[in-house]
């Protein structure tokens, strides 16, 4: 019986030739789910990690130095908390103004079962010594670029003055984006977005309360809205109560 | 091309067709979101109302607009937990909001009832009423909230009441702005249903 020659990878063999596997075992299912286990594990690995965490919440804040010149401070949003007027007193120079909001009242504020935010923010404001107050005010103002025209008359009537705008921590690019949409270069110019931090949890570690994670989940969410609509469409009417009392029959 | 590269790019085209099916799923269901997570039932007469925390603005108005239609005798408040905003003198706990409403709406003191202890979510007010009904047997309720929680809201209550759960009905309210059509372009919709949904899916799997 005549024996095969034995082969034998010589010094003429090419090396890849050489190096090549005869009878590949993997398939592509196989490539497919080691790539997503692999995946899986780096995504759950990286969701995990702290500075990741982290990262992923500082893209949603902007914050600006303040101002070299003269400036006044708006109580932006509003953040109604302790901390907020605790900071706005703080950067507010000698004799300036806070500016705050006044805009469309809700149904409690209508039927006068509550009062109006910015009634919170006057009485918070004037008990730690702010003097002086001015207003933005549209009755019909209820989303943030409806106030922005506000901001731009402000601006035109003080233009030596800056614009501190003291704002939530979270909506800070969402608002960023509002305002460079409807303001001039010159406006923006003037204007520095200050975030304040949330009472309810640390933003450094956002992950730990549920505060913190609905805060980032409505973050997003809102900037994803901005980018996809922009200011968005109008709204439906308001729900009726006494409508819906005589629809029960 | 070898047979390996051609199964890769047939798997490749697999995959990405896949994720473009999944995808457009993803899509419609979200721009359904207001009606598949509407379960809510039409109101009928039941022995108390309970109007869930979180929704000062309407949950109170309906619940009361229930009660001097005489469809309910009782009208249940969840005692909310004090935020540390409200704790410093901003704002107001919402469980005295309410009361307050419905003070206001014409509601006898006598007829408010609040739930044996805190709630800071829709599941510790679950746990509540668990206890509410326990000390009520043959009672029904019937839980107040917005159209797009209802859905969330009954499988929430449903596992944790169990038997009891049939003794619970779901009257929705629809949320101040909404219109049906183009509802995602509003400002604040889309982001309120995602959280919904996202809600909704991450109680499916931790129930």
């Amino acid at each position: 019986m005549d024996k095969e020659p034995i082969q034998t990878v010589g010094a003429n063999t090419p090396l890849l030739e050489a190096n090549e596997t005869p009878n590949r075992t993997e398939s592509p299912r196989s490539i497919w789910m080691s790539l997503i286990f692999i995946s899986a594990f780096i995504f759950i690995f990286l969701i995990f990690h702290a500075n990741i965490l982290r990262f992923i919440s500082s893209q949603l804040v902007q914050e600006n130095p303040l101002p070299k010149g003269k400036y006044a401070v708006l109580l932006f949003g509003p953040p109604q908390w302790s901390e907020a007027y605790d900071h706005v007193t703080r950067i507010l120079p000698e004799g300036e103004p806070v500016v705050l909001m006044k805009g469309k009242q809700t149904r409690l504020m209508r039927l006068g079962l509550e009062s109006p935010w910015w009634q919170t923010d006057i009485d918070k404001l004037t008990k730690k010594g702010v003097l002086s107050l001015e207003f933005l005010e549209d009755p019909s103002a209820h989303y943030t670029y409806q106030y922005v025209p506000l901001i731009a008359k402000w601006l035109d009537a003080q233009p030596e003055k800056s614009l501190c705008v003291c704002h939530g921590r979270f909506p800070g690019r969402t608002l960023a984006r509002t305002l460079a949409r409807h303001l001039t270069p010159e406006h923006l110019q003037r204007i520095a977005l200050i975030p304040v931090n949330e009472p309810d949890f640390d933003p450094e570690q956002w992950w730990r309360k549920k505060e913190g994670q609905g805060a980032i989940i409505s973050g997003y969410s809102n900037l994803i809205f901005d980018i996809l609509f922009g200011d968005g469409e109008e709204p439906g009417p308001d729900w009726d109560p006494k409508a819906y009392e005589e629809a029960l029959g | 091309m070898k047979p390996f590269q051609k199964d890769l790019i047939r798997w490749s085209i697999r995959l990405f067709l896949a994720g473009v099916i999944i995808l457009a799923f993803f899509i419609v269901a979200f721009l359904r979101a207001p009606w598949w997570l509407d379960v809510s039932e039409p109101v009928i007469q039941v022995d108390a109302v309970l109007a869930l925390g979180g929704g000062a603005e309407q949950r109170p108005f309906a619940a009361a607009a229930i009660y001097k239609k005489g469809l309910t005798k009782v009208l249940l408040v969840p005692q909310t937990k004090v935020k540390t905003a409200q704790a410093e003198g901003i704002g107001e706990n919402e469980s005295v909001r309410y009361r307050r409403i419905w003070e206001s709406l014409g509601v006898p003191e006598s007829d408010i009832e609040a739930l044996p202890g805190a709630a800071d979510s829709t599941r510790d007010e679950a746990r509540l009423l668990k206890i509410w009904l326990e000390n009520h047997p043959e009672k029904t309720v019937g839980v107040i909230t917005h159209t797009c929680h209802t859905r969330r809201a009954r499988m929430l209550f449903v596992r944790i009441l169990g038997s009891d759960g049939n003794r619970v009905h779901f009257f929705g309210i629809p949320p101040d702005e909404f219109r049906e059509e183009g509802w995602w372009k509003v400002p604040g919709f889309a982001p309120m249903m995602f959280f919904e949904c996202l809600k909704l899916a991450t109680q499916c799997v931790t129930g």
